[in-house]
């Protein structure tokens, strides 16, 4: 059995100009010590499911499927239950290191507090296991650190001690949601890195969400690709990036601008706009802007079809995405 | 650079110095600075894209604030068609801008809410001195097809466009005075990749059709790499690298250069690269240092690099470098 299943999720969230399908039939598995990439650009859904699954939606959401974990539907918990789950067992760290610590409390106050709540320690033993953490994940001076603000680090040490309360409770599942969006490359490969060898280290799953093909491609084992709430690629990183499938994967690669290309040419262009959740096609959400969507894409949802083993693709037309090279597909 | 051919170039920017006086600490302590940037040189050509990449707090946006003329500078000239801006009153600069605009980093704090679309791209206009309605109206219509927006949109408001709409209406705002040069901190940071896609193809088209010079500002080298004909890289306030883009990624002749085009991710590149790896940020933007400035993160430094600052000297046609060991980076890499 996974550790964690994840069966038919979607979430719903209740707009003023009506339901959004945020996240739909969404299906994965996760092994401990398994790394897992969801790639997808902004308002694909990949926050909103990583959010259901720590059970931190906006109230006017509604949540269905299964989200099994250890055994256990996550979705059936109360939400003392999820208190004593969340932070303990299931871990995140979130995009914005500046904006997601609290200024007005230390560092080591806010690492702290998973410790004493979840771990039952005493402040003398929280405040030694905090600085052992604060070490851990590569801050200089723990002592002195430990009793600084927020707004006393720098913004690659401010993620560090958000991975540090993720890890306070050694957490089975550490999600990770753009931990690097908002830093420096140079701050970045730190940060990956350090994510990584924690991971390999304590023997975690990792889930990591990012919008950047390159940081997917070098972390993780799995990856889900999602566009418009639902998953239009799935399977191993290699095989993935071996041949990819989707139109939508492939115009994402191709967009990409990529080092060493130079200027040859143009970037290949996906037409359009990430759609509106709220006015989806019934059938596949990338309708609108597929070059090979037909009257069926538009009403029937397409079937996850396994191309080669465990790698899938929802496509409708699979063959003709395959046959058409990507700057064809979108030329 | 030949510049033979050449007439003036449309900016040149020589020895540009601006340090913050940070707030005093006691009574009696002299006040900090922060040196943001410490002496800048360089120039850029009609039609051509200047490219300059760093890390946070390397002076990049302060360097775009100088060159706008949006705040004193302590010492150094900027000439923008062989017109020296430093030093002129904002009256005198006023007419200036219709020659040199820029556009932000972030779409959604850039253009003012309670505008509508039309209001906004005509507001550089102002610039020009009177003009009439109807030649208002056809330049706004105008520089909204060339960015892509239809007429109907000049009545619309900013919450009414996506992310990729918005930086388009900051394009044509930067457009429609003409302008010789335009500055971009950051243009498409903010974006998702497949409308990134479309900016930057649209910043190219621009060029091609208006003949536009562009000083463009980001911390992505791949899209660095994509739009800019020449490169400058900066540490601390200083260039340590300059050359033309296809010399400089293929044979960088700065450590830091190096490390930087290394910490990229890479799509499909297989699993975990090699790579040397930068302890730490940028810091030491509060001292004067003797030396080279990336001395403190740099894996070759020896003592020479502590006690002699390496000038930025040329290590190929066009190519300069500040390091004083950039013929080993370019032959063994580091």
């Amino acid at each position: 059995m996974s550790l964690l299943d994840v069966k038919d999720l979607s979430v719903i969230l209740s707009t003023s100009e009506g339901p959004a399908r945020a996240v739909r039939n969404l299906n994965f598995r996760l092994n401990r010590g398994e790394t897992l990439g969801i790639v997808g650009e902004s308002g694909c859904g990949k926050s909103m499911a990583a959010l259901a699954l720590m059970g931190l939606l906006p109230e006017q959401s509604e949540t269905v499927g299964e989200i099994t974990f250890d055994g256990q539907n996550l979705l059936d918990k109360t939400d003392a239950e999820m208190c004593q789950i969340r932070g303990n067992r299931l871990a995140m760290i979130f995009q914005e290191p500046m904006t997601s610590l609290n200024p007005v409390h230390t560092v080591g106050h806010q690492i702290m507090e998973p410790l004493r709540l979840h771990r039952n320690m005493s402040d003398n033993q929280a405040k030694s296991e905090t600085i052992r953490l604060l070490d851990r994940v590569g801050i200089p001076n723990p002592k002195e650190r430990v009793d600084n603000y927020p707004h006393q680090l720098s913004g690659g040490q401010r993620q560090r001690v958000m991975i540090a309360i993720a890890l306070s409770c050694q957490p089975d599942i550490l999600i990770a949601d753009e931990p690097t969006t908002a830093l420096d490359v140079t701050i970045q490969d730190q940060i990956l890195e350090l994510i990584h060898t924690l991971v390999r280290e304590e023997g975690m799953a990792l889930i990591l969400i990012s919008h950047d093909l390159g940081v997917i491609s070098e972390n993780t084992d799995n990856i889900l690709v999602m566009y418009g709430g639902s998953a239009v690629e799935t399977g191993g990183t290699e095989q993935i990036f071996d041949e990819l499938i989707h139109p939508y994967t492939q115009g994402l690669f191709a967009a990409m601008p990529k080092l060493g290309r130079a200027r040859s040419g143009r970037l290949v262009t996906i037409p359009g706009t990430v759609p509106d959740l709220i006015s989806l096609p019934s059938g596949c959400t990338f309708t609108d802007r597929c070059p090979l969507a037909t009257d069926m894409c538009r009403n029937t949802p397409p079937p996850a079809i396994e191309v080669t083993a465990n790698h899938f693709a929802s496509c409708h037309h699979i063959d003709a995405a395959r046959n058409r090279k990507t700057e064809e597909l979108f030329s | 650079m030949t510049t033979e051919n050449l007439p003036v170039p449309v900016l040149e920017v020589h020895d540009l110095v601006r340090h913050y006086r940070l707030p005093r600490e006691s009574l009696f302590a002299e006040p900090g600075h922060v040196f943001a940037l410490n002496g800048v040189t360089f120039e850029i050509h009609k039609g051509k894209s200047f490219g300059i990449v760093g890390e946070s707090g390397c002076g990049k946006s302060t360097l775009a604030r100088n060159v706008m003329a949006l705040e004193p500078t302590d010492a150094g000239s900027v000439k923008i068609l062989g017109k020296e801006v430093v030093g002129l009153s904002f009256d005198q600069l006023r007419p200036l801008r219709q020659h040199f605009q820029m556009v932000f980093q972030d779409p959604y704090g850039s253009l003012d809410p309670h505008h509508n679309v039309g209001r906004i791209v005509a507001e550089p206009l102002a610039a020009l001195g009177a003009i009439s309605k109807t030649e208002r109206e056809n330049r706004v219509r105008d520089v909204l097809q060339s960015v892509g927006l239809k007429p109907q949109d000049i009545s619309k408001y900013p919450h009414e466009f996506s992310g990729g709409q918005r930086q388009r209406i900051a394009i044509a705002r930067a457009l429609i005075t003409h302008p010789e040069l335009i500055v971009a901190d950051e243009p498409v940071s903010a974006l998702d990749v497949s409308v990134q896609a479309q900016v930057l193809n649209l910043l190219k088209d621009l060029q091609d059709e208006f003949g536009v010079t562009y000083m463009f500002i980001s911390h992505d080298l791949a899209v660095v790499e994509y739009l800019c004909d020449e490169v400058a890289v900066m540490y601390l306030g200083e260039i340590v690298e300059k050359g033309q883009t296809e010399d400089l990624f293929s044979s960088p002749a700065h450590p830091y250069t190096r490390i930087l085009l290394d910490a990229v991710p890479k799509p499909g590149a297989g699993k975990k690269r090699e790579r040397i790896k930068l302890q730490g940020n940028v810091t030491g933007q509060t001292e004067r240092r003797i030396g080279c400035a990336f001395q403190d993160r740099c894996p070759m430094a020896k003592d020479v690099c502590r006690e002699v600052k390496p000038p930025l000297s040329p290590v190929a046609p066009d190519h300069l470098a500040a390091c004083h060991f950039s013929d080993s980076v370019m032959k063994d890499g580091l």
